[in-house]
């Protein structure tokens, strides 16, 4: 059995207030409260999974959203396996900046293949009342879909709503990205199977 | 008489004292902890020699060359209360006295029974204590706990550590009984030669068997001749929880700690007989191996680490705890040994703690692991798989884990010292209280190497704030000050502010600069009335203007603010009460003031409907961020950053929410900070270079660790300095902290001293555990609530006068070296204005290097340049 690198790092991205903190300590630790400070600099939690009956360490990075604070990023983006984007769906503006922090992580992390890097984007708080929602499901997912078909959840960290399978799904992606990266890197000898037909979920379980 | 080895010139002119937290270095020549190490000779007072062992070294290198020969001895100073000393004496010492004093010391040494005869007294001076010399000399009641290393096969040369109640640590001493004359004449072999210096390579040593069967006859090592000695003058005890540790007249508590079984549950101890039964080095402490491993009389198979850890020195500020040339393994194993003997010295309740903690049982049996991993760079595989084995439920690294672990045991430990330190009466110690107060801080000293520049101390006294009464008479009737101000900010900056009262609110507006000093009480309302019309026509640009207030750039920077202002300090009084029932939202509809209705109408949140996805508000938030957005207005350029409702927050409360003055007090406070929060990061990007600089003038191991953890941005520090540790510290420490840090009294910079100070109380630790840069980033965020504030403060002082010191030092030097060259008519080619900077890293490693050089060269024309940054820090 090859040694596989045991840790995967997965960074989380978004505006400032839209739950990133919420979201990873709602998956890490069970726990939700609306006091969470706001980030300054940069933390992470780890959680051991299994994927595939891999046991993985997941590195959990939760940064700043306030976009003056991206230049740090790259100390912290680099060698990531998988960028987590978050936006709130109550604020629309929240939404519209997925483009930037995308884009962002991209020029910063510099992954091997930019095109095939996984995201996932999860729509927080939908626990909040309907008619406050500024952005539709219909909206979120065509967006997502014209940027490579990445994998879209509505989650509530509050409620614990997706939570577990949205991250589910970002650790198999960091994964098969951790796979390929090693592919490049390692040169196998013998023929590693690709599955490019296992297409990660695609759309909202909820 | 006596084996004279030729006294060699002697470097060395520093030695440890390490304590539970962190290592210290001090100059033997200032001691100045409340240990009573004390000048033995003061007075021409004469000692009665009870005891002399020979040949017992002082090893302050690895290396056999270095080391030190002399004389352990127990005198007794006559007085109606004799006070029992012990000493060790360096033969280089005996030498300048003579031969006469040498016979003293053999003739002690040889009548080594009719210590109680009172015609053969013999009395000694002893020689005054040089720091070059290692010599020390200590109450026996100032001693907490010896530890012992029998000679084993492993280490030919038993030794034991003497530990004070201070927590210093003296060199620890060497018995090389093979030498010594009382081992030669007590036993079978021949006489050594007087003369013959060789350090007994040729023959094996007298080893302990393991079984037992050799260590039969009496007294046969030197050691432990010694510790017979000691019980007839103070009790020892002899610890449960590490068999090699000694307790000293130990307290009632360290009795019941040390003489109980610790772990009850065999199911454990089976785990650990599995895991490291073998193990001859396991760190795993003595009393958790196996039963069957330890037999009468001293303790077997502990002798690895006996290499003196504290001898190697390679840092200006610290000395490395591995010596540097043993090989990596012996290192690693030390090092994890002497964490684990600072268990020893935490309550058995702190022990217990941390040792049945959940998440330490699947730990210790594995605790080899870690150990290799940090011998082995790349040992991922190997803590991973013993996490996985482990099942800890969330995973940390292990390394992590262990520096955590490492610090609590530390910081029990060093309570468990204070408390101790306090309850012993200070009998001879005839230090005065401010000399008491900077040792129970365990400050550590810094001293350039060559420089051998004096020891700062602090000046802090928290203890005694500045209050009600000492405020008012520092101004007469009239509001004019009868002190200076720097004279009031230095006494802010030693004492601080009472917490009780709302002095504070007077004094913060002084320090601040928002209301002047030199002025009285009349002139101060006028100009204060300006400032608070110039507040509100601020404020009026956006309040009540809805084309502003609703304008699209406003409702960003108000949603910004918003957002951070509902989760800042919501444990406070004034921002955890819900906005009572006249919620802003809801009942506005009478209110005929159109500006009031303008402010209230929308409540301070851009956005009506997005209430729902953000924390409540209340009253206090909505003023706070209206605050904040007025500073947007009277700071242009700037913008609301995150961080700022962190800063402001402490000030609203301090100043109860008195919206002006909390404006003033926010707008001086940026004025210090604005660059943090620069668009490009820029100012920023500086500080974490100017602290690197600084930890690379002032501790080149740890920037060299940092640079190998990829950690040179000290990205770990970035928090700390951007919001000036507001999220490091309780509420209450934060408020302490800043006006310390607003007082400019040393350096307008200040706090990049408490950020090295944190690092130095932690770097033993990060040095040891920590190799990457996520694992220091994790360690740093965890210390969050953790810190002490004023021990910090304490050391930021101390740290800082090091380093103005060094600075100057260097400067006289290169001065000096220039005068000499401009004397030989060379022309020095570049200054260091001139010095170009062409990044961060080059600067600082250049930096680096050149302390490096300069302080192993005895080149004069090597200086480092120091950079501009770097003098910045000494401007206030």
């Amino acid at each position: 059995m090859l040694q596989k690198r045991s840790l995967m790092k997965v960074i989380i991205l978004g505006d400032s207030g839209v739950g990133k903190t919420s979201l990873m300590n709602q998956y890490v630790n069970k726990r939700f409260t609306n006091q969470y400070k706001a980030t300054i600099g940069a933390d992470f939690l780890t959680k051991e999974i299994t994927v595939d009956d891999k046991q993985v360490t997941m590195q959990l990075w939760d940064t700043a959203g306030q976009e003056r604070f991206q230049s740090l990023g790259v100390a912290f983006y680099r060698g990531a396996d998988c960028c987590v984007l978050v936006y709130d769906v109550n604020s629309s503006k929240s939404f519209e900046t997925l483009d930037s922090w995308r884009d962002e992580f991209l020029i910063q992390a510099s992954p091997r293949d930019p095109e095939n890097f996984p995201f996932v984007v999860l729509g927080n708080k939908i626990d909040v009342e309907e008619n406050k929602r500024q952005v539709t499901q219909k909206r979120a997912m065509t967006w997502c879909q014209s940027k490579g078909n990445i994998p879209y959840f509505e989650t509530s960290a509050k409620e614990a709503i997706n939570v577990e399978q949205a991250f589910q799904t970002i650790a198999k992606n960091a994964l098969q990205q951790q796979d390929t990266d090693d592919i490049y890197e390692n040169d196998y000898p013998d023929p590693i199977t690709i599955k490019p037909d296992s297409n990660p979920s695609y759309g909202c379980n909820c | 008489m006596g084996t004279q080895t030729e006294s060699r010139p002697r470097k060395w002119s520093l030695s440890t004292v390490s304590d539970e937290s962190m290592v210290e270095i001090k100059n033997t020549e200032e001691e100045r902890t409340p240990s009573p190490v004390e000048d033995i000779t003061e007075g021409g007072e004469k000692y009665r020699l009870l005891y002399s062992k020979s040949k017992v070294y002082v090893q302050p290198t690895a290396y056999a060359k270095d080391n030190i020969p002399g004389f352990a001895v127990l005198v007794k100073r006559e007085a109606v209360n004799p006070t029992f000393y012990l000493a060790w004496i360096p033969e280089s010492l005996l030498d300048e006295k003579g031969q006469s004093e040498w016979d003293k010391f053999i003739k002690i040494e040889e009548n080594a029974g009719d210590y109680d005869d009172e015609e053969d007294a013999v009395l000694i001076d002893l020689p005054t204590r040089r720091p070059e010399t290692y010599a020390f000399s200590v109450p026996v009641t100032s001693v907490y706990s010896l530890i012992v290393y029998p000679p084993t096969i492993a280490q030919w040369h038993g030794s034991i550590a003497v530990n004070l109640i201070s927590g210093s640590t003296l060199p620890t001493l060497y018995f090389h009984d093979e030498e010594s004359r009382s081992f030669s004449s007590a036993s079978v072999s021949p006489p050594i030669s007087s003369g013959s210096s060789s350090t007994a390579t040729a023959y094996p040593p007298r080893v302990l068997d393991p079984n037992g069967k050799g260590s039969s006859s009496t007294s046969s090592w030197g050691g432990e001749d010694l510790l017979t000695r000691l019980r007839q003058y103070a009790h020892l005890l002899r610890s449960n929880l590490q068999t090699n540790l000694y307790l000293v007249d130990p307290s009632k508590a360290d009795i019941e700690a040390h003489s109980m079984q610790l772990f009850d549950d065999d199911a454990l101890d089976d785990i650990l007989a599995r895991s490291s039964y073998a193990n001859s080095y396991s760190p795993v402490p003595a009393h958790r191996r196996p039963r069957p491993l330890s037999v009468g009389g001293l303790p077997q198979g502990s002798s690895s680490g006996s290499n003196n850890p504290y001898s190697a020195r390679s840092s200006v500020l610290h000395r490395s705890l591995h010596p540097p040339t043993s090989p990596a393994g012996s290192q690693a194993r030390t090092a994890l040994l002497q964490s684990f003997a600072n268990i020893t010295r935490a309550t058995r309740h702190a022990a217990q703690q941390i040792l049945s903690h959940p998440l330490a049982q699947p730990i210790v049996p594995h605790l080899p692991d870690p150990v290799r991993s940090l011998v082995n760079a790349n040992g991922e595989t190997e803590w991973s798989s013993w996490v996985q084995k482990g099942g800890v439920g969330e995973f940390e690294s292990a390394r992590i884990y262990l520096a955590r672990w490492a610090r609590i045991v530390a910081e029990e430990g060093e309570r468990a010292r204070q408390r101790e330190a306090r309850v012993i009466p200070t009998g001879q110690a005839a230090a005065g209280a401010g000399e008491e107060e900077a040792g129970s801080l365990g400050v550590f000293e810094l001293l350039h190497t060559s420089a051998n520049l004096p020891k700062p101390i602090s000046t802090r006294d928290p203890r005694h704030p500045v209050d009600e009464a000492t405020w008012l008479g520092w101004f007469h009737k009239d509001g004019r000050p009868r002190v200076r101000k720097e004279e009031m900010k230095k006494e802010v900056f030693r004492r601080g502010v009472i917490a009780t009262g709302d002095l504070r609110k007077r004094v913060w507006p002084f320090i601040l600069g928002v209301l002047e000093w030199e002025a009285t009480d009349a002139q101060r309302a006028a100009r204060w009335e300006e400032k608070r019309k110039h507040y509100h026509s601020i404020k009026d640009e956006w309040c009540g203007v809805p084309e502003v207030f609703n304008r699209s750039d406003v409702i960003d920077e108000r949603h910004r603010i918003d957002v951070d202002c509902r989760r800042t300090d919501r444990n406070q009084p004034m921002f955890s009460i819900p906005t009572p029932a006249t919620s802003p939202s809801s009942s506005t509809a009478g209110v005929s003031d159109e500006k009031e209705s303008m402010k209230r109408f929308s409540a301070f949140s851009p956005d009506l409907n997005n209430d729902g996805s953000q924390a409540p508000s209340n009253d206090h938030i909505e003023r706070l961020a209206g605050i904040l957005l007025t500073y947007n207005f009277y700071e242009k350029q700037l913008g609301y950053v995150q961080g700022m409702s962190d800063l402001c927050s402490p000030i609203y409360i301090v100043m109860g929410g008195d919206e002006e003055m909390v404006f003033w007090c926010f707008v001086e406070v940026m004025n210090r900070m604005k660059q943090n929060f620069l668009r490009d990061q820029s100012g920023m990007k500086k500080q974490l270079l100017t602290l690197q600089q600084l930890i690379s003038i002032m501790d080149p191991e740890l920037y060299r660790h940092f640079e190998k953890c990829d950690g040179l941005n000290l990205f770990f520090c970035f928090r700390w300095v951007l919001i000036a540790f507001k999220r490091e510290f309780a509420f209450d420490d934060v408020l302490r902290l800043w006006e310390v840090l607003w007082t400019d009294y040393y350096s307008t910079n200040f706090v990049l001293f408490v950020a090295l100070a944190v690092l130095e109380s932690h770097r033993d630790v990060i040095l040891r555990y920590l190799i990457h840069f996520d694992e220091v980033l994790k360690y740093c965020n965890e210390l969050s609530m953790t810190i002490e504030l004023d021990t910090t403060l304490a050391q930021s002082e101390v740290l800082f006068l090091s380093f103005s010191q060094l600075i100057a030092d260097l400067d006289r030097r290169r001065a000096e070296d220039d005068g000499l060259k401009e004397a030989m008519g060379t022309a020095r080619p570049s200054s260091p204005g001139l010095r170009k900077r062409t990044g961060a890293l080059n600067a600082a490693e250049d930096d680096g290097h050149e302390q490096d050089a300069q302080g192993s060269s005895s080149q004069p024309t090597k200086h480092p340049v120091i950079d501009e940054n770097l003098r910045e820090l000494l401007r206030n």
